[in-house]
């Protein structure tokens, strides 16, 4: 019986062997609290900048990087995006893609940022909309270190997700094998 | 694999549905109204604006204990929550006008005029561009002829105020023309709705 001895493929990496005892809570609560908090900003973020599309879409335009002609559908579109992968990354079952969604726009946003402190550019931010408490930590030169924490947040809830060991199918667990 | 962009796309396009929900609501467009040059040509003039017509804070704290009107062109939720007390310093009021609003008020701020000839904006600090994007909508729709009646911005805005301990109020802005003080010099006779326009009253 290959198919039944032959052991999961996604288990038998060295990063889901089963972690020494208090490591395993050690990864799952470093990747809760590294997602509510993410999670949590962006919601706020999000939600900022939807009460307020018309002051987000200047914020984007004087950041002078994007196309003039797609501002307004930029403008739009990325706080849902924020929004949606905020909630998807705490509470569906597409976390990885909504990390994935998060930290390719962290990326750009990070990048426009570097961009337009090096120009010299004294712009606000634009990150939390109409929510101006989030200013302090959005804005630059802060608002970088933000940016790279909040990756680097994400990066560790995708490493604790690569070392949650993963359930087996019946028909794949071979017998004895404990698990 | 192609589970993965498939949920992917399935986050991508709840968002792209969301958005044109949210745009549908709001009235907002997916296209730029202007042009690029348009909008550098805005950004220019709002540049000339700042250098020929922004004030530190004694001018500001002067020119307000003088009598003048003062405009918060922060968004309606900051204003709610505190904004200048003009009143308190000497001054007529403060209102909240923002750029996309000013077209409504024109026929506030026109009474204003019966009081006072100058007004002072203030945004939310340094960095902020509302107060100059609302002088250029105040030019736009002709409220503004030359120096008069004489607007001034006030360069750090919300924080100077805060920092500088200038007095503060919450509340919307509620303020009418008939709802002035008896004994204020410019005040129209009671139940008068619409104050004349000192420009009417010329000979």
């Amino acid at each position: 019986m290959p198919v039944a001895t032959q052991p999961d493929p996604g288990a038998t990496t060295p990063a889901a062997l089963p972690l020494p005892r208090g490591q395993g809570w050690a990864w799952m609560a470093a990747s809760v609290a590294a997602r509510l908090l993410v999670s949590v900003l962006f919601v706020l973020a999000s939600l900022g900048k939807i009460a307020d599309p018309t002051r987000f879409l200047d914020e984007i335009r004087r950041y002078e990087l994007a196309p003039f002609a797609v501002t307004p559908a930029m403008a739009l579109v990325l706080p849902w995006l924020e929004l949606l992968g905020a909630l998807f990354l705490l509470i569906g079952p597409l976390r990885r893609e909504a990390r994935a969604v998060l930290m390719i726009l962290l990326a750009v946003f990070t990048a426009a940022k570097i961009v337009v402190w090096a120009q010299g550019k004294a712009i606000e931010c634009g990150c939390g909309g109409s929510f101006t408490f989030l200013k302090p930590i959005f804005d630059n030169p802060v608002g970088i270190l933000t940016n790279l924490g909040l990756l680097g947040l994400l990066a560790l809830d995708g490493i604790a997700a690569s070392k949650r060991p993963r359930r087996r199918s019946s028909a794949t667990v071979a017998p004895g094998s404990g698990a | 694999m192609l589970r993965a962009a498939g949920k992917f796309a399935l986050i991508v396009g709840l968002s792209l549905a969301a958005a044109a929900v949210h745009a549908q609501w709001r009235g907002l467009r997916w296209t730029s109204e202007m042009t690029a040059a348009e909008y550098r040509a805005r950004l220019e003039r709002a540049r000339v604006i700042k250098s020929e017509r922004t004030i530190g804070l004694d001018e500001f704290k002067r020119l307000v204990a003088s009598g003048a009107a003062v405009i918060d062109a922060r968004d309606a939720a900051s204003f709610e929550e505190s904004h200048l007390d003009a009143e308190a310093l000497g001054g007529l009021v403060t209102l909240h006008v923002v750029p996309e609003t000013a077209a409504a008020q024109v026929d506030r701020l026109q009474s204003l005029l019966s009081f006072t000839d100058t007004i002072l904006l203030y945004c939310n600090s340094v960095e902020c561009d509302l107060s100059e994007e609302l002088y250029i909508e105040l030019e736009n729709l002709g409220y503004l002829q030359g120096d008069f009646p004489r607007v001034r911005i006030y360069r750090d805005g919300w924080v100077g105020i805060e920092q500088a301990g200038l007095p503060t109020r919450s509340g919307p802005d509620d303020w009418e023309p008939a709802a002035m003080p008896v004994d204020d010099p410019g005040m129209p006779d009671d139940g008068a709705e619409n104050p004349p326009d000192p420009a009417d009253e010329e000979p």
